[in-house]
């Protein structure tokens, strides 16, 4: 055995040192995202409609993303209208352009039907919206790539930051607003901004 | 052949000596069990009784993960190189140590405890092997060691703390605890699973802001006193996914079924 794993270890200067080999195998290369992006994570989501989603589909446009839990009462809630606020303070021909996405921490509870009664009975069920849940592991990479920070208690809910976070075209972070008593209208002109 | 080449057949070439291996790795069986946190789910209606927290069975490695695993990941694992690694998932400090992507600039650290790495490729490490990060409530629980030599590990603890910057040392090169655990403190700083937990200190539940709360719970702190475990839960608090340090390491955990 050990004479085995040292022969390996001595070829594998030369497999390194061939990595262009290696790349012309893949018939379809992975999409390349900036470095900095969050489209470099790769999970699979299930949306309201039990479609998969992953973040890169937010490509293209601004979006507007933040993680709660549908049975939130307190906090949640004003989450997910601090965004619809959002939404309607911008023109209508720029909000057309913005992706919003509500992410459940609730891996356990939310499934797609919940959601879709959530985004039903707060007005989210637009084609600009998703909402959409994923594994514990999924939601805690996600979570720790934003700065969410959060804990199931003991009852099954969770304490948690809130957070609103705003992406560019190429899925980089470009403005977070993590208290509800700070004005939209910020996060507005960075939707704006990133438009122009 | 260069210098770089050579580097590298000298450093792959130590990572498969049997000899040079340290004796102390795997994973050790931890048995379920209570322990009091720093910081306590309250919701007011709690008695004493039910301030701890129970921690179930399971698997943590015996010492912090070490250069020489990290190295033999990475050259699994290309997308961990420290020349291609995505800035969303590490910082630019990243394997600063490492003179290359599959090179350590001081060989005398292959057998030291791998720092300079960030939540999401300490994870991957654990995930690579089918393991994880140990949760923090996990991690305390492992040093907790049911209460033995607690004053002792509180005093051992704040006197690293004390010291910036130690270059820590080979790993298991202190002593076990009573679950058989090395190095849990007196080396590096560990990342946990959960480091972002949403913990609140008693001076913001007590400045009004009950607007922060879903579900009710709230926060407190069991042994003001505590002073090493409040260290290390503000450290947890000011990281994020992708910072990496050089005194900030990790090792894995596993469920046990």
């Amino acid at each position: 055995m050990k004479n085995i794993s040292a022969i390996k270890w001595l070829l594998l200067p030369l497999v390194f040192s061939m990595p262009a080999f290696a790349h012309n195998h893949q018939a379809e290369p992975a999409a390349e995202h900036q470095s900095d992006s969050l489209f470099n994570i790769t999970d699979t989501w299930t949306t309201s409609n039990e479609k998969p989603f992953h973040m890169a589909e937010l490509k293209g446009g601004p979006a507007v993303i933040a993680m709660i839990y549908t049975s939130c009462k307190d906090i949640c809630p004003l989450i997910v209208e601090d965004m619809k606020k959002i939404e309607r303070l911008l023109p209508p021909e720029q909000a057309e352009k913005v992706h919003f996405a509500v992410f459940s921490f609730d891996s356990d509870r939310d499934n797609p039907k919940i959601l879709k009664e959530y985004a039903r009975a707060h007005g989210i069920d637009s084609s600009r919206w998703t909402i959409a849940r994923n594994s514990p592991d999924a939601v805690r990479r996600l979570a720790v790539a934003i700065g969410m920070k959060y804990k199931k208690n003991k009852t099954g809910d969770f304490v948690h930051s809130e957070l609103i976070t705003i992406l560019d075209e190429d899925g980089v972070i470009k403005y977070q607003q993590s208290d509800s008593r700070l004005s939209e209208d910020d996060a507005v002109l960075a939707i704006k901004h990133m438009l122009h | 052949m260069n210098d770089q080449s050579f580097q590298w057949l000298l450093i792959l070439f130590m990572a498969a000596s049997p000899a040079l291996a340290a004796p102390v790795d795997g994973l050790v069986l931890i048995q379920n069990g209570s322990y009091r946190p720093l910081y306590l789910e309250n919701g007011g209606a709690d008695n004493l009784k039910d301030q701890s927290t129970y921690v179930e069975t399971f698997w943590l490695d015996r010492v912090p993960v070490t250069n020489r695993q990290y190295l033999e990941f990475v050259a699994k694992s290309p997308e961990w190189k420290k020349s291609s690694v995505k800035r969303a998932f590490a910082d630019s400090s990243y394997l600063q140590h490492w003179s290359g992507d599959l090179a350590i600039q001081n060989l005398g650290e292959l057998d030291s405890p791998a720092v300079n790495v960030s939540w999401f490729s300490a994870s991957a490490y654990c995930e690579s092997l089918g393991e994880r990060l140990p949760t923090t409530d996990e991690w305390e629980y492992a040093l907790a060691d049911n209460g033995r030599d607690n004053e002792e590990v509180q005093k051992r603890t704040l006197d690293w703390y004390a010291v910036p910057n130690a270059t820590p040392p080979h790993v298991g090169s202190g002593s076990a605890n009573g679950f058989g655990i090395f190095d849990l403190v007196g080396s590096v700083w560990e990342w946990t699973l959960d480091f972002n937990s949403f913990m609140v200190s008693s001076d913001i539940r007590d400045s009004g802001q009950k607007s922060l709360f879903c579900g009710g719970g709230s926060l407190d702190t069991s042994n003001p006193k505590d002073y090493a475990a409040f260290m290390r839960y503000s450290y947890r608090a000011s990281l994020q996914g992708s910072f990496t340090g050089k005194n900030l390491g990790f090792r894995c955990a596993k469920d046990f079924k």
